[in-house]
């Protein structure tokens, strides 16, 4: 009876510590909070990103330092260029961004969250980001990160110390005809340092 | 002593209770939990919506519309124009999270239909005092700042006053865009909701 105490508080402290699992690539076990795992100076170092309107298509790859762009169009075209993205998150709810695509830039302060899981999400599944403040660059330009809003929510797929990997789907314009525009884009990201 | 541990008792109970307070007009003691309070069909009773259009060192326009008992009155400072009309608004949470809505100004019609999260707690946020809204549908298009959604397929609203019968949300100055065209759009508005 005694020798089954230890093993019932080490099953409990596993059950305990594997439900800071969100993501679906989430590490089992972790020691930090992920409050403390999301605050840090982050880097792209790969990503994906694919818009789609009316018979038009612009499909992104990232390597972290630049990107190539497949257009599908009545004439397609392949575009290559710079392209980089750092995050500053701080634990107080502030965040900047930083992102380059081509000769377009975006430079914008703000605060971010968690949601609180309602209904299918999970407490702590996503991030939520509302611009307050652009030091360069428009919302509602080329940049993709924003998903060319001041508002904007990612999904955690991987949440560890030294790596970071969100993704976001789904509508982000729609026109008075009810024609939808779709952004998809997902990006590792690492520590800068 | 008696008397000492029921006080004690109380105050925790108090303390306890005071806690769910989140917004500055929320109850202060409530017995159903803020996601329970939030699922209902709601209807509009009064808002105030206040769109600002900003084009730096050169002018400044600001759009506004006072809603009340389903008509709305909107003025236009660029052009002293004022508008009355009717205006008609539903709104409606389930606790699995979906959410949808409809607005009707006069015969122009918006409704969106996706998911409702409450935001957490990190920095000065209370936790459970935002809700968030991912559309996933929307019918009249999105580019309208003075609709509900803020022309956004994601858009939240912070809670004044959260009750079994009545939700106050609203967005103080918020930034829709800095866009492209030099002109920045900022919205201000308040949403009151009865069930």
């Amino acid at each position: 009876m005694i020798k089954r105490y230890p093993n019932f508080i080490f099953i409990l402290f596993i059950v305990l510590l594997s439900n800071c699992k969100k993501g679906e690539d989430d590490p089992f076990i972790s020691f930090r909070t992920r409050k403390a795992r999301v605050a840090g100076e982050w880097r792209m170092t790969s990503g994906k990103a694919s818009f789609t309107g009316s018979g038009y298509n612009e499909s992104y790859t990232f390597d972290g330092s630049n990107m190539k762009v497949n257009v599908t169009s009545a004439t397609p075209i392949i575009y290559t260029g710079k392209a980089t993205l750092y995050l500053k998150l701080t634990a107080d709810g502030n965040f900047e961004l930083s992102e380059t695509l081509g000769s377009t830039k975006l430079n914008a302060s703000g605060q971010w969250n968690f949601n609180t899981g309602v209904g299918e999400e999970k407490k702590k599944e996503n991030l939520v980001f509302d611009i307050t403040k652009v030091s360069y660059g428009y919302t509602d330009g080329n940049n993709l990160f924003n998903r060319l809003s001041s508002h904007f929510i990612y999904h955690i797929k991987e949440l560890r110390n030294k790596k970071m990997v969100v993704y976001a789907l789904g509508k982000i314009y729609s026109n008075t005809q009810g024609t939808y525009y779709t952004l998809s884009n997902e990006y590792i990201l690492e520590p800068q340092n | 002593m008696r008397y000492f541990k029921t006080l004690c008792f109380c105050l925790v109970l108090v303390l306890f209770f005071s806690m769910c307070k989140k917004g500055e007009d929320d109850p202060l003691i409530s017995f159903r939990t803020r996601k329970a309070r939030v699922a209902g069909e709601w209807h509009l009773t009064e808002g105030s919506v206040r769109v600002e259009k900003i084009k730096p060192g050169i002018s400044n326009e600001v759009l506004t519309y006072e809603i009340t008992d389903d008509s709305f009155v909107s003025t236009n400072s660029a052009t002293s124009e004022t508008f009355k009309g009717s205006f008609k608004m539903t709104l409606s949470f389930t606790k699995k999270g979906e959410v949808k809505f409809s607005e009707a100004f006069e015969t122009d019609i918006y409704q969106g239909n996706g998911t409702w999260d409450f935001e957490g707690s990190v920095g000065e946020q209370k936790k459970k005092e935002s809700v968030s809204f991912n559309l996933s549908g929307l019918v009249g298009g999105s580019s309208y700042i003075d609709v509900f959604n803020k022309s956004r397929m994601f858009f939240t609203y912070r809670l004044k006053e959260l009750r079994n019968k009545k939700i106050v949300m609203y967005c103080d100055n918020e930034l829709i865009a800095i866009s492209g065209k030099e002109i920045d759009y900022y919205v201000t508005s308040s949403y009151t909701f009865e069930q």
